[in-house]
Parts: C-alpha cells; structure tokens; sequence
C-alpha cells in the first residue's frame, strides 16, 4: 500500500468535521495509553525497590548455610572454620563483598536490677558483620559510627526496645544457649534502635558485633549464614555454582536470592501480568472509541461515499481513507497519553509517591514478607510500554476500521446517493 | 464418695453394653492383667511425695558432643521445685524455680532472675530434650487419659497400656502407650504420640533401684523422634538419680525468688 499524501490529509480532515466526538475518542485512547504508563510506571518501580532490598546487602545474591539450618534454625547448625570459607569464596571471581552471621534465639530482660525479676522477652542474637552491615541496604544501615555495635554494645530491634522500654544508653540482659544449648548469658549496653529493613530484627533483634556474639555463644570460626554479594544480582546462580564447588563449604546449601526468597520471583511473574492486564484494557479503549467514532462516521457519510464512488474514486482508496481516519485518531490519543504519562512517571520518579500518605497511613514503611518496604515509591519509565501503547493502538485501530471500511467500499454508488 | 459410685456405676455400665462386643481373643490377651486403674496409679504417683530432695545426673547427647549435668533437686508436692546445677564448673549456681506454672531462671554470672515468658515454654530445658513445659506441667494418666489394657507386650516383656487423651484435654499428647513390667509395678517404656497423631518421643526406664523405702527407676532415657518417625540420631536425654530422699520435711522458704538467688 502507498501512502498517499493526498489521503492523509483527506483523512485527518475528515476526523476535524465532528471535532466533539474525534476528541472524545482521542480523550479515551489517551486516558487508556496514560494509566498503562502510569500503573506500569509504579510498578515497576515498586518491584525494582524490592528487588533492590532483596539483592542487597540484606540477602544478599548468594547465601550459605548448613544444610538443616533453613529449616531448623538451630544454633549447632553452623558452618565450621569460617575464615578459610571467606577466603576460599573472596578468591572467587565477581565476588563484591563477603560477611558472615550468627543467629540464636534469646530471652532479654532490662539490665537495671529491679525488685521483682524482670519479665524477660523473647528476642533474637544476631551477630553480624559492622562494616558489612552498616552499608546502604544492610541491617545497621543509616547508623552512625558511634552507634555502631562494638565489644560489651548491641543495637536492639525497635518493637523489642519498646516491649523492654529500653532505651539508648541503658543496659540489656541476654540469656541464649551455646551450641550446647546450655544458658549463656551477659548484659550489654544498648547503643541505638534499629529497624534493620527486616520484621525480624525489628520485633527481635538483638544485635551485635559478630566477633562479640561468636564469643557470647562460643562459636568461634563459625557461623550460621554467610552473604555474598556479586558484581551482578542476574548472575546469582554462576555464582552460586563457583560457591557450591569450594572445598571449605562442600557439606554446606548455597542458595541464590531467588531460593532465598522465592515470593519476589513470583512477584516479578506478577507484574508482567499486571502489565499484560492494562494492556488488554487499553486494547479495549481503543478498541471501543474507534470502533464507535469510526462506525457513526461511515454512516453517516453514506451518500458522500456513494458520490465519491460514483465520480470514479476506487473502493480501495475509500478503505485507505478510513483505516487513516482510523489510525490518525488511535495515533494521536496514544501520543497525547504518553507525553502526559511519560511526563508524570518521570516527575514522580524524581519526587517519589507516598503510598501511605495516600491512605491515610502515618507510618514510614510497611512490612512485606518480613522485609521492610518503604511506603514511598519512585515510579520508573519503562520505554517498551510506550512502544507497546503504540503497537496495541496501531493495530486496533487498523482493524475496528475494517468492517466500517470493507462495507464502505461495498456500497452500491447509486443506492448510495439515494440514501 | 459420690462421684466414686458415679464412676462405678459408668464403669459397670460401660462393661455391661462393650462385653458383648470384645472378642474373646482380647479378653485371653489381657488374662492376668494387673489391675488397670492400681497401675496407672502406681505410674502417676511413682515420684510423686509430698516433698523430696536428691541428686540427680543429667546427660545430654548430641551428635557432636556429650554433656553432663549433676544436679540438686528440691520438690515439694506437685506444685514446687527448686533445681540448681552443681556441675560442671562453667555452669554452677545455674538454676530453675518452679512454682505452680511459673519458672524462672537464675543465672549467677549476671546475677538475675528471669521468668520464662510462655513463649518460650516449648524452648529446651538447659539443653536437654526435655522441654520448660516438661517441668511446669501437671498431668495425671488416671485422670487426663482414657486407658486400655491392650496385652501383653513382647520387648520389653510385661504389659501395654494404651492411653488416649480425654476430649478437651490441653496438652502435647493425643496418645501414650506405657509398657509396664509383668506385675504392673514399675514402668518400663512409654511412647508419647503428638496431636497428629505422630510418635514424638520414646521414654525408656531401668536401673530399678530402692531410695529410702521405695523402688524406682533411677535410670530414665529420653528419646526425641524425628517427624520421619525415626529416632534423632544420637540424640537422647539421660537421667539418672544419685540419690533422693522421700517425704522428708523441706521449708517452704526454699522455693522463694530469694532462696534462688541466695550463695550461688
């Protein structure tokens, strides 16, 4: 098919003769292209900060443990003679950052000796690595260096300070169990509160420096998880396989982020759902305002297209004309809603949306899945969909114009007129 | 005495309409039986007394290492008890009070007190398989469980008594089967099967010995079975008393927050 100059311009005159309806059409084509964008827009957005907490520092890309300890959690499920496991896995190729974790269940208690024994509460040590941690993403992120856990010092978890009414500068009791399970126990000062982008260190939390907690639970050398972080989260599992084949951790599971937390794989499953859903409805806009606009026009033009015929147009490019009028009008609703979507998704990406203060909700982050999300999300541009609102509206509008056209270009020239 | 016709009166009841029922095959099994309802007191009341004190060593197996505990216990009733470790050096002065369904802890290297909070009343005891719960809670096989002698037993030779927990019970046990010796006098394996129905733990007793007039068991195994139904490997809780000495008078002073704390 030529284009030819002429039927265009016949064609984007004849969407001008009922301005109202062409702009209506427009409107809903464009309010259609605008919500993909959008909704697609903060999604993705959504699902990118999450993938961001997911491959951090806080799961990192690659996890080890002994083999029972994802199910069990026991304290004598540790990995044994850790350094030589952390050089084996630094030696590795892409490998970005290494730290360790120990982990025991715990019962804590106010410090300050009281009258009547203190109710004790049921927390968590978590041993860590400071330096590790105390990145962007990790569990003592945000904290300064002199809140840091250091040697006789923790960091507690808010809800568990709140439960203790334990506040920076006092002192904790903490009983746990040694490998043995038999009670150990010591009182530390609490430095600062922490969230820890985690529900767990929130509600539990008690945490300290890993060679402090190592020696609390005696488990020098040893550790119940270790984190690795790569140059890419994508590649994860190349990663884990190198892991896998070290000599230091030959009895130990290494699992990637995604086995480590299999709800974001699902989720990412998800989205492309959600982005499929919207694109549906766009087809149906666009679909539904041709088709009405396109259908009035045809009929309403009977005796103009019978005139045209009958003064030797050819059906064909009768069928052009309107598969353009068509076109034109699906073309310049998606236009429209991609400059108003592009433009607010990129404004609020910089700006960010707070979800919460959109529901009336005070707080600053909300819990999923254990992991802590902040309310606030910075939309991201994701160009295909544009592409794909333009695709989807192209080819709506060229077939909804059919039927109109094909019985356009059938019409009797005579009948026509007479009409 | 009222209830006790009551009781009877349901009992001879229940005998009258299930006679019928029970296979004579059953009845042959169970010939020579000793006398249900004195076994399962004998069981329940085995350790029970009005108070005691005695020495009792506590081993804990796991499949990396073995532990051993020595240990004072004080009793006084069903409702009190008072358990200091006394060895090994590292864990001296540690110890456990109960009080009707409270415990607390005592540890003497931050010299506090801490109650356990009910969360954590599954959690292990000392790092032995016995669990918090294991010594608060107050059970009666007479009176928690339905019981039935379903024969005679092969290893251990003796007698088996099967035991359904009443409805409306709340405890870890749906089902115990006791196998008791062949005078019904002294237990020896009681199987605990959990809510599901699964078996959970498998308690052995032996070493039967006589303290100050009366013969027990001193020697009491424990075994955790995994939920595959197989015994954990090398794991296992022993208990063995030194020594106990029954029904002589222990002041109440001592199952006190103070006594707890007091020279350890």
């Amino acid at each position: 098919m030529t284009i030819s100059f002429s039927t265009l311009k016949i064609a984007w005159r004849n969407l001008g003769r009922n301005r109202r309806r062409t702009l209506l059409s427009v409107g809903a084509i464009a309010l259609g292209q605008f919500t993909l964008i959008t909704v697609n827009g903060l999604d993705a957005g959504y699902f990118e900060s999450m993938l961001r907490i997911v491959t951090g520092p806080l799961i990192g890309h690659v996890q080890v443990h002994h083999p029972k300890w994802r199910e069990e959690q026991a304290v004598d499920q540790y990995l044994d003679n850790l350094s030589e496991a952390e050089k084996e896995i630094r030696a590795l190729p892409n490998v970005k950052s290494v730290s360790a974790r120990v982990f025991s269940a715990a019962l804590a208690a106010p410090g300050e000796r009281g009258r009547q024994p203190a109710e004790a509460e049921m927390g968590m040590v978590v041993g860590v690595d400071v330096s590790a941690e105390n990145r962007q993403g990790g569990i003592l992120a945000s904290l300064p260096p002199a809140d840091l856990p250091g040697p006789g010092s923790v960091v507690l978890g808010k809800v568990l300070a709140q439960r203790l009414k334990l506040t920076p500068g006092k002192t904790i009791a903490v009983i746990s169990q040694d490998t043995d399970g038999l009670p150990v126990s010591n009182i530390f000062r609490v430095n600062a509160l922490i969230q820890g982008g985690n529900e767990l260190i929130s509600r539990l939390g008690i945490v300290m420096a890993l060679k402090d907690a190592q020696g609390f639970l005696a488990l020098p050398n040893q550790a119940h998880e270790i984190i690795i972080l790569g140059d890419d989260y994508r590649k994860a599992g190349e990663l884990a396989e190198r892991v896998k084949s070290l000599p230091a951790l030959k009895n130990a599971e290494v699992i990637t982020w995604k086995e480590a937390f299999p709800v974001i794989v699902r989720l990412i499953g998800m989205k492309n759902w959600i982005d499929l859903i919207f694109l549906v409805i766009l087809f149906i806009a666009a679909a539904a305002g041709i088709a009405n606009t396109m259908m009035m026009s045809t009929f309403e033009r009977t005796r103009e297209f019978g005139m045209l015929l009958a003064l030797g147009t050819r059906p064909g490019r009768l069928i052009r004309m309107i598969a353009w009028e068509s076109v034109i009008l699906g073309l310049v609703g998606v236009a429209l809603g991609s400059i108003l979507g592009t433009i607010v998704v990129l404004i609020t990406s910089h700006t960010g949306i707070d979800y919460g203060a959109l529901g009336g909700i005070r707080g600053q982050e909300l819990s999923f899945q254990g992991l802590t999300i902040s309310y606030v999300v910075y939309p991201k541009f994701e160009f295909h969909q544009v592409l794909f609102g333009f695709g989807a509206v192209t080819i709506t509008a060229v077939l909804t114009s059919l039927w109109p056209a094909l019985l356009a270009a059938r019409l009797e020239p005579a009948e026509a007129v007479r009409s | 005495m009222k209830s006790l016709k009551k009781i009877m009166k349901v009992v001879i009841l229940g005998i009258v309409l299930l006679a019928p029922l029970l296979p004579a095959a059953v009845s042959a099994e169970t010939e020579g039986a000793p006398d249900l309802k004195v076994v399962l007191k004998r069981l329940d009341d085995l350790f029970r007394s009005a108070s005691s004190v005695g020495s009792m060593e506590l081993t804990i197996v796991k499949p990396r290492r073995k532990h051993i505990l020595k240990l004072k216990i004080w009793t006084q009733g069903e409702d009190k008890a008072l358990i200091v470790i006394e060895a090994p050096e590292r864990d001296k002065g540690t110890s456990t009070l109960k009080v009707g369904k409270n415990l607390w802890n005592y540890l003497p290297k931050i010299n506090r007190t801490i109650r356990i909070p009910p969360s954590m009343m599954q959690s292990s005891w000392m790092g032995s398989d016995f669990t918090n719960d294991d010594l608060v809670k107050e059970s009666s096989l007479l009176k928690d469980f339905d019981s039935r002698m379903a024969g005679r037993s092969e290893d251990p030779p003796g007698w088996k008594i099967e035991l359904t927990a009443k409805p409306g019970l709340v405890g870890l046990w749906e089902r115990i089967e006791y196998l008791v010796d062949s005078e019904g006098g002294l237990p020896r394996e009681a199987r605990f099967y959990d809510r599901r129905n699964r078996l959970a733990r498998i308690m052995t007793f032996d070493e039967i010995k006589t303290f100050s007039g009366r013969t027990i068991p001193a020697h009491l195994t424990l075994i955790p079975i995994d939920t595959d139904g197989k015994p954990e490997p090398d794991t296992r809780t022993e208990m063995r008393y030194l020594e106990v000495k029954f029904n002589l008078p222990v002041p109440d002073s001592t199952f006190s927050l103070s006594e707890l704390e007091r020279n350890r």
